[in-house]
């Protein structure tokens, strides 16, 4: 079930000048609300998924303006959402970000090639977070 | 190139239990590192005293975990001749500081000077995360073998014709002529007298070497003006195109 952190603020969603939404998806619940709380404290708004069909229904539907996937995810993993919504017309230039506990280069081949914009390591730190998603998101 | 995963059945299945635990530990402890980073941002007068001090213990060890995990990984995937490179732009002056700004709390704890004389050089061709991880081994050793509560660390860049240097230097009892190669062994710790027994992995030089080497580079330990010992890394500005190794063998492990 997809659960919007802001789920009231409707409103400011909707106006012309509607808050940048960020999808973070990952089992791990504490990993989870880390990012999201992270990506809410640079003044984003935040789209939680639990796992990789949830995130790729949620992005379909919400069409955020960026998501962060982890790689290893029940029913879809990471790579799988990224070929999945770059296959469909209306997330195919979203911004994807892929969150991997593998720092190997295989990971890194492999995101890629499935079609995602970057990679953050974990352990991460807020600020690299930040930054990273901010570099993403193009100033918006 | 192709390679079976009947290959990986028949490696080493230690080896490779190990590299599942090195890749599942990573996330628990980046759980750990991020909430106490946010703990530790927020007010501390809302705490209690001793809280934190606690929670900085906490954060120093799952680092300290997180070293030796990342340390253990290296030397794993050195021994099986699958350590890759991300090769990018690095640029050892600025990673020199980095480093002493991020090794200052250690330092201030075992009451080290820390000096870094590394004049602005050019970017040089390497894979810019194993490197960081180069200079905070050297450096977190150097601090840890210099002198008992006189310490005194140096860590210099020097430009060569070819390739850029890193220096690390101490004054702490140094290393033995006798154990100058030995020293970069997994495990081996050296004798050096009067020096407490270290915490870690004791595998931070084994993993100086295996990066640098990777980067078709070395790695020597002689004596420095300090008195101490003096680590100096030699990296080539270049490395050539075959120092990356395929970690193909990595792959069908991640895969399955």
């Amino acid at each position: 079930m997809i659960a919007s952190a802001n789920s009231n603020n409707g409103d400011v969603a909707r106006s012309s000048n509607r808050a940048v939404r960020v999808l973070v998806a990952d089992d791990d619940p504490d990993i989870l609300e880390l990012v999201c709380l992270r990506v809410r404290q640079a003044g984003y708004e935040v789209i939680e998924a639990c796992d990789g069909a949830e995130a790729y229904a949620g992005a379909i539907e919400l069409l955020p303006d960026l998501c962060i996937l982890d790689v290893r995810m029940p029913r879809m993993d990471g790579y799988e959402v990224v070929r999945a919504l770059r296959a469909h017309p209306g997330t195919a230039s979203m911004p994807l970000m892929l969150l991997t506990a593998h720092a190997s280069e295989t990971d890194r081949t492999t995101g890629l090639e499935s079609g995602a914009d970057a990679f953050m390591r974990k352990p991460f730190s807020a600020d690299e977070l930040k930054s990273r998603v901010a570099e993403l998101l193009g100033g918006r | 190139m192709a390679q079976s995963t009947t290959d990986l059945a028949d490696a080493d299945s230690t080896d490779a239990l190990f590299r599942v635990i090195g890749h599942e530990l990573r996330s628990p402890l980046a759980a750990i590192l991020g909430y106490a980073d946010l703990l530790l941002e927020s007010d501390h007068s809302l705490y209690p005293p001793q809280a934190v001090n606690a929670i900085e213990a906490m954060q120093r060890n799952a680092r300290r975990e997180w070293r030796m995990l990342r340390d253990a990984m290296i030397v794993i995937r050195s021994e099986s001749g699958s350590l890759s490179l991300e090769m990018g732009a690095a640029n050892l002056s600025e990673m020199a500081a980095a480093t002493v700004v991020a090794a200052a709390k250690l330092a201030e704890r075992r009451r080290v000077v820390v000096r870094c004389d590394a004049p602005l050089c050019d970017d040089i061709a390497a894979d810019p995360n194993r490197l960081a991880q180069v200079f905070d081994n050297l450096l977190t050793n150097a601090i840890k073998f210099s002198a008992v509560n006189a310490g005194e660390v140096e860590v210099a860049v020097r430009e060569q014709p070819g390739e850029v240097e890193l220096i690390v230097a101490d004054n702490g009892s140094g290393v033995d002529p006798s154990e100058r190669e030995r020293i970069f062994e997994p495990r081996y710790r050296g004798t050096r007298a009067g020096v407490p027994r270290p915490t870690g992995s004791g595998l931070g030089l084994t993993v100086v070497r295996a990066i640098a080497e990777a980067h078709s580079g070395s790695v020597e330990v002689g004596e420095s003006a300090l008195g101490g010992a003096a680590f100096t890394v030699r990296l080539p500005r270049d490395v050539p195109a075959d120092g990356a190794v395929s970690s193909l063998a990595e792959a069908q492990m991640e895969i399955l």
